[in-house]
């Protein structure tokens, strides 16, 4: 698992590489917990285009996040999920609690937003 | 191999008439009482041993059928007052070891107290450092038989086996079934070992055994190695003691060597625990041990006793030999000492045992699982504390309900107390601890409850209601998940690895939510148990109408498995709305 960085500004891009499961959520989770209390960030959108599998772990760690960025008030989107990820984040019901995004640049700007 | 050609060969003697003088054992022979049980002439006379085999291979049958049926059917009588009953019984150390007095001298086994026992530590009912007391004094329990030579359990087995079978059978006593199936396993147990001991005490009668007696008798250590391989075959100490006196009157053995044969007897028991529990693990080994290695300890210093008494010339184990009184009496209260050396061994013991057993032998994984962890204490004069309690038990059992899908997961991780266990397995522990939790409930309902007590009450009554529900469904999934073969088709394997991990996550979610009654993991929950109808429609619709070559099989488990996967979520919901008030 990858996770590459990128920001827009006020708001920091998570692109997800590789395989998110119970093995590799470790090192996502500290990332994770490292970007949620970073004061000098306003949004965080997690770009799925890379992720070639998800398990529960991975969903919680994304849950998890999402959670924390709620609780500080700061925006949270989720990016250009497969059609197979997509599928797995509607069935989670994460299409009722986050935004999620056909491509990186609309979800960017629904945060920045 | 011939039979001997004295009378009957008896299955089971006993002494009676005159006491036997110790210094005229070639002068007065014990009388033999032949009883009813499995005589060599009733054996094929071609044959006796054959037919004795056969018995003793029923009797072990008898055995391990009447182990398995208590641990079992104790499993089901975990009941408030079932377990208040047995912590009564057992509450202090002298009670306890008062129980297991009467329990060696009723079963005449310390063999089956231990195993006994081990039901009862495994249901919960006992603790293991109670259940070791009781062990430890069901040997001294077990002298009786000696004392009282001539009682025969045998017809109080059948009769308990017979009126507990019949209660069965014919439903006589309804809300008594379960306890007539413990009664029933008990007597079966007991039976096994009478069998097995039948089928071995005709041996004396045969011209072979009493070669082997002569060649053995040359050697004190050898008569106590004899003792040790008889107790192996023979299950009841006392049994042997008593041959070994009859022996001795009948002048193939002399008074100390009929004391080396009983010291032989105490490492026998070990041996006979440990293979017996061979394959158990957890309590069963843990109890198998310890019985194991306190009779084999004290029938080793005795043996050393033996040896050093000349030497040092303080009387031990042959002091109670020599002197005034029959052989039988004199010898019957050396075996009394023996046993009461193993049960006070055991006790002097006892606080340093459990911790060494459970690293000998570690709680298997799972083993626990049907006990309850917080509501054993609560009582309903404490009615806030008793809430409480079942709250945390709840949120215990709703910890089982990701584990249902450890089995399926495509990403097994699982941790804890019941993970990667049979969904069955699951899903029996939980109803045992659903019985509980609602036990507690309706002593609640009995109790004087203020008004906010019996509002938490009734969310309380809510959410076991629920969560009970999704343990059964959650089976069902997982039952239906596990028909669907992964290699069968991708888009199978695709859409089955999503419901799954999915699920996974909603059910997590839910449990987060009871461990830590956080409002925001609450809201988290209500937005993930929101109707998906729709999506589960395309979901269908994209997946199974037969367009990805999926196989017709895999594609009904998998419209079973979305069917299910919708009630699932909405129960979770349902779940979440259930605990809202008591985290507001």
């Amino acid at each position: 698992m990858v996770i590459v960085e990128e920001r827009d500004g006020e708001v920091l891009t998570l692109r997800l590489e590789g395989r998110l499961d119970g093995q590799t959520c470790v090192e996502v989770d500290r990332r994770f917990g490292e970007v949620a209390t970073c004061s000098s960030t306003a949004g965080v959108v997690v770009d799925c285009s890379g992720l070639a599998y998800v398990s529960s772990a991975g969903l919680r760690s994304i849950l998890v996040l999402g959670k924390q960025q709620r609780a500080a008030k700061r925006g949270f989107s989720l990016a250009a999920p497969s059609p197979a990820v997509q599928e797995i984040l509607a069935l989670s019901g994460f299409s009722s609690l986050f935004a999620i995004h056909p491509d990186r640049a609309s979800a960017v700007a629904a945060v920045r937003s | 191999m011939t039979a001997s050609t004295s009378p009957p060969p008896p299955s089971s003697i006993a002494l009676e008439g005159s006491p036997v003088e110790a210094n005229a054992g070639e002068a007065s022979r014990a009388q033999a009482v032949v009883d009813a049980s499995p005589k060599v002439d009733d054996a094929t006379p071609s044959d006796p041993l054959l037919s004795l085999a056969g018995v003793f291979i029923g009797g072990l049958a008898f055995f391990f059928l009447g182990v398995d049926g208590i641990k079992t059917n104790l499993r089901q009588l975990t009941s408030r007052r079932f377990r208040a009953v047995m912590s009564r019984l057992t509450a202090s150390a002298p009670l306890a070891a008062m129980c297991g007095v009467f329990f060696g001298a009723i079963t005449q086994s310390a063999t089956a107290v231990s195993f006994i026992m081990v039901g009862m530590i495994s249901s919960g009912l006992l603790a293991m450092r109670r259940a070791l007391l009781v062990v430890s004094w069901a040997n001294a329990g077990t002298v009786l038989l000696v004392f009282v030579a001539a009682i025969d359990i045998r017809a109080a087995v059948l009769y308990l086996i017979g009126i507990s079978g019949l209660l069965i059978v014919f439903d006589l006593i309804k809300q008594a079934h379960v306890s007539a199936r413990v009664l029933l396993s008990v007597g079966m147990l007991l039976l096994g070992l009478k069998l097995m001991s039948d089928a071995t005490r005709p041996f004396a009668e045969f011209d072979w055994f009493e070669s082997l007696v002569a060649i053995v008798q040359g050697s004190s250590f050898g008569v106590f190695l004899f003792g040790a391989l008889l107790r192996l075959v023979i299950q009841s100490s006392s049994a042997i003691v008593v041959i070994g006196i009859a022996f001795a009157g009948a002048g193939l053995l002399d008074k100390e060597q009929v004391l080396l044969l009983m010291n032989g007897t105490a490492v026998g028991v070990g041996g006979t625990v440990l293979l017996l529990s061979g394959k158990s693990s957890g309590a069963g080994r843990q109890i198998a041990l310890y019985q194991g290695l306190v009779n084999a300890t004290i029938g080793l210093a005795l043996l050393a006793s033996f040896y050093l008494e000349p030497l040092l010339g303080i009387p031990m184990m042959r002091g109670f030999v020599v002197g005034e009184g029959s052989l039988q009496s004199r010898l019957a209260i050396a075996f009394l000492g023996q046993q009461l050396l193993i049960s006070l061994l055991g006790t002097a013991l006892l606080p340093f045992s459990e911790r060494i057993l459970s690293r000998l032998a570690p709680t298997a994984r799972g083993e626990r699982l049907d006990q309850v962890a917080f509501i054993s204490a609560a009582s309903t004069e404490d009615v806030d504390t008793a809430l409480v309690l079942i709250e945390k038990e709840q949120a215990r059992l709703i910890g089982f309900l990701p584990h249902y899908l450890d089995r399926v997961r495509t990403d097994r991780d699982a941790a804890g107390e019941a993970a990667d266990l049979a969904p069955s397995r699951l899903l029996e522990a939980s109803r045992r601890i659903a019985a509980e939790i609602r036990g507690l409930e309706e002593e609640l309902t009995q109790a004087t409850l203020d008004t906010t007590a019996a509002e938490r009450l009734l969310r309380i009554q809510r959410v076991q209601e629920i969560a009970t529900g999704l343990q059964e469904i959650l089976f069902s999934f997982a039952e239906a998940a596990a028909t669907i073969d992964p290699a069968s088709s991708e888009a199978a394997a695709g859409l089955r690895h999503n419901l799954v991990e999915s699920l996974d996550t909603i059910v997590q979610t839910a449990v987060a939510v009871f461990a830590e009654r956080d409002e925001l993991e609450i809201q988290l929950l209500q937005g993930m148990t929101a109707d998906r109808g729709d999506l589960m429609e395309r979901i269908r619709a994209i997946h199974l109408a037969g367009g990805e070559g999926m196989p017709i099989e895999s594609r009904s488990s998998l419209l079973y498995l979305t069917t299910l996967f919708e009630r699932i979520v909405w129960m979770l919901g349902q779940l979440g709305r259930s605990i809202r008030p008591a985290a507001a």
